[in-house]
């Protein structure tokens, strides 16, 4: 059935649009949390998917073209965000600017702007956990560690969370 | 409902209020992606134009001004049964190999794969590209499936099969020598047991890729 189901995927020429209305936006709203800037989310996206379309021949046969996009993505996001890192150090050497939300995102609540502190491969990690519900194994493939490792990143990173909202809540 | 569920929810419920783009946004985005594609591909066969008539004028013009590529004044390459040595001429061509054993059985039979020097357009240098082409009806390998190699000397990285089967492991690091149109690769370290069992043994020379056998070659019926 399953392979019934890849072949006619594959063999459909609007295949990809079909799979790019379905996972665009979830893979633009996983970026977000990432890069905690919309617009960024969107070009990275946009960058993967270009890739994907190059490959679609081959990428549409996988199991999971889906991780194989988020895999992608998340690579790209990374890749941005050291670059955009990089510049904004340029431009201003405070310490402080480095997890400091953008001022478009200051409306952001307090949860949001908890999972914003943390590293960026742990939004990824928390962001395909728990907002895209995926297995741990599918999270570990996708960010290319194993499934012990993303199971102890993601008990630190709930802990993180946990002493950052704690916090805001006494301090609030 | 214990602490750390209750924080779980709270977490899920607030990634999940973030906006998702629109329809029209994501029609929009999709037109822009394969706009982008497009021009990309265009950019690489223009460029790839460029280097091929950038050749046929070199090859044109020593033909013109009567300059001998070889002692001789005519190319003579070496018939396939005497490629021997470790530069790039001698591993590259067409080779066809049998493998029986296989862990997933769909593998076994004959496979054929072309190793051609130069990579991304660049014509000498380490890295090449390779076109793997498994028996008909074998699982997880496309037609034509491409990789990159990589030679030093006597030794060749192989990074086939690492978005599938061989996915998150190194490259399979092999020695290659090439005698009497046979390409022998012995694996050194290659944690990839399945790509270990395509690749390792004898593979006789069938055709030169530089020869008149362009493009990927075909599935092995």
């Amino acid at each position: 059935m399953g392979v019934l189901h890849m072949r006619q995927r594959t063999s459909d020429p609007d295949s990809f649009t079909w799979f790019f209305t379905r996972e665009f936006p979830g893979v633009v709203r996983l970026l977000s949390v990432v890069l905690h800037d919309r617009t960024a989310a969107e070009d990275v996206a946009q960058e993967a998917f270009v890739r994907l379309y190059r490959r679609w021949d081959k990428v549409s046969r996988y199991d999971s073209p889906e991780a194989w996009v988020r895999r992608v993505a998340l690579h790209c996001a990374f890749s941005w965000r050291r670059r955009e890192q990089d510049r904004r150090e340029r431009e201003v050497r405070a310490a402080d600017l480095r997890e400091d939300p953008p001022a478009a995102a200051v409306d952001h609540d307090e949860v949001i702007r908890a999972v914003h502190a943390l590293a960026p491969r742990d939004r990824a990690l928390v962001a395909l956990y728990h907002l895209e519900d995926r297995p741990l194994g599918e999270v570990a493939d996708v960010l290319g560690i194993s499934q012990g490792a993303a199971k102890v990143a993601l008990h630190r990173a709930r802990r993180r969370l946990g002493v950052l909202l704690t916090d805001r809540e006494v301090a609030g | 409902m214990s602490d750390d569920t209750l924080l779980d929810l709270r977490v899920r419920e607030a990634l999940r209020e973030l906006p998702l783009p629109e329809g029209p946004e994501t029609q929009e985005a999709l037109r822009d992606v394969m706009e982008r594609a497009d021009r990309g591909a265009r950019a690489q066969w223009l460029w790839t134009g460029a280097v091929a008539a950038s050749l046929v004028l070199v090859v044109v013009l020593l033909a013109v001004l009567g300059l001998p590529s070889s002692p001789t004044g005519r190319h003579h390459p070496a018939p396939a049964g005497q490629r021997t040595g470790t530069g790039a001429g001698a591993y590259e061509g067409i080779y066809v190999h049998r493998v029986g054993g296989a862990v997933d059985r769909t593998w076994n039979g004959s496979w054929l794969v072309s190793l051609v020097p130069g990579w991304w357009g660049v014509p000498a240098g380490p890295r090449g590209d390779m076109k793997v082409s498994s028996p008909a009806g074998a699982r997880h390998v496309g037609d034509g499936e491409e990789a990159v190699f990589e030679v030093s000397g006597h030794r060749m990285l192989i990074s086939a099969f690492d978005q599938d089967v061989c996915r998150g492991r190194p490259p399979g690091s092999y020695t290659w020598s090439v005698a009497d149109a046979l390409l022998t690769l012995v694996p050194v370290r290659d944690a990839c047991l399945q790509r270990r069992r395509v690749f390792a043994g004898v593979w006789d020379r069938i055709g030169g890729v530089s020869q008149g056998l362009p493009g990927p070659p075909r599935r092995v019926s």
